[in-house]
């Protein structure tokens, strides 16, 4: 954990509110980016938001993460795949025992809001291509480039094996040089 | 070395280990493939962060819940007493009564020690009382057996009767 990061849990522990808007302000790019992403078109982002600082902070007293944003990572993506089990348009997508991660058979989201905000053809093509990516390989990619996690941590957050994080980055990473290709013959 | 991607992978997110940095350096030196291939990682890794940045998005979301989530039981700020003249008034007459209760002279621990023989009761008054009694003693129990319409004024008379005849030869 970065000095900066415990001093703000230190003070938010003692009571300042300050340092927990200061915490949730910076970690809102990549923390809600990835909620956003992972939840395209079903419109519960701030829900998850919410709930992943909820519980991660009910948790806090007493325990201490080695990686908060690993750790908020971890939670949020545990509810978005507890909300696509929830959800009606889901059903039957979830536990049909074919061995594919759950969250691999979330089907392909609608609308991004976030790529109204990317800029540029290659920013265009490189947020098209994430959003094309199957969930597991998203989530490797969000968490590395968004949130600048370590693999190792990844591996965590996903519970695989660290070479399994680095494959699905491997994959994902192939798929998005497409756009980097497309980006060169232009 | 032989080409691995994950390795340039690993160095790119700064998980390498010394020695086999440097393997893949000079690795990466001799293969074109692996060049490339960490090349447009490295420039995937400084596009994305701006092609998939959020702006604003989130932003009263996160404002909100900074202050609606519970800070800490123990380290909630304790509300400070503030003294009113009521207040003050109070505890100056709990003050009060404390002190008068300190400086009240104790009681008498045995006040029979002290007491003037003639004002004792004579033998007989402390029968009669005890006779007394009794008799209520009875009136309630027999009162319990034999309920009636006029058991128990029935009952009343006999006792009265019983405790004239008992002081007029006591």
């Amino acid at each position: 954990m970065e000095q900066a990061e415990r001093e703000a849990l230190d003070r938010y522990l003692a009571g300042d509110r300050e340092a927990l808007a200061a915490l949730i302000e910076r970690y809102r790019r990549p923390l809600y980016g990835f909620i956003l992403k992972m939840t395209e078109g079903r419109g519960d982002a701030d829900e998850i938001f919410q709930e992943t600082w909820a519980r991660t902070l009910r948790r806090l007293p007493g325990f201490r993460p080695d990686n908060l944003l690993g750790w908020l990572f971890r939670v949020a993506r545990n509810l978005v795949i507890d909300e696509a089990r929830r959800n009606a348009r889901f059903r039957g997508l979830v536990d049909d025992g074919d061995g594919s991660p759950e969250v691999d058979r979330i089907p392909d989201p609608g609308p991004d809001p976030a790529r109204q905000a990317a800029g540029g053809d290659l920013g265009r093509r490189i947020a098209e291509s994430v959003r094309a990516l199957p969930p597991d390989q998203r989530e490797v990619f969000l968490m590395r480039t968004e949130a600048g996690l370590p693999f190792r941590e990844i591996a965590r957050v996903q519970q695989v094996p660290l070479n399994t994080a680095l494959a699905r980055m491997h994959y994902a990473v192939g798929k998005l040089r497409a756009a980097l290709r497309a980006e060169r013959e232009d | 070395m032989h080409c691995d991607e994950t390795a340039i992978l690993r160095e790119q997110s700064g998980e390498l280990r010394a020695g086999r940095r440097r393997r893949l350096r000079r690795h990466l030196a001799a293969c074109p493939a692996c060049a490339a291939y960490a090349r447009d990682l490295a420039r995937l890794e400084a596009e994305a962060p701006a092609a998939l940045d959020i702006g604003d998005l989130g932003r009263e979301t996160a404002a909100r819940l900074a202050h609606t989530l519970p800070i800490p039981a123990a380290a909630r700020p304790r509300p400070v007493l503030r003294w009113s003249p009521a207040m003050a008034a109070a505890a100056l007459v709990l003050l009060a009564l404390g002190a008068a209760q300190f400086l009240r002279p104790a009681p008498d621990p045995d006040p029979l020690a002290r007491a003037d023989p003639a004002d004792a009761p004579s033998w007989l008054e402390l029968e009669m009382d005890l006779l007394d009694l009794e008799v209520q003693v009875l009136r309630g129990q027999v009162g319990r057996w034999l309920p009636g319409e006029n058991g128990a004024s029935d009952l009343d008379d006999l006792a009265d009767e019983l405790l004239h005849w008992e002081e007029t030869m006591g």
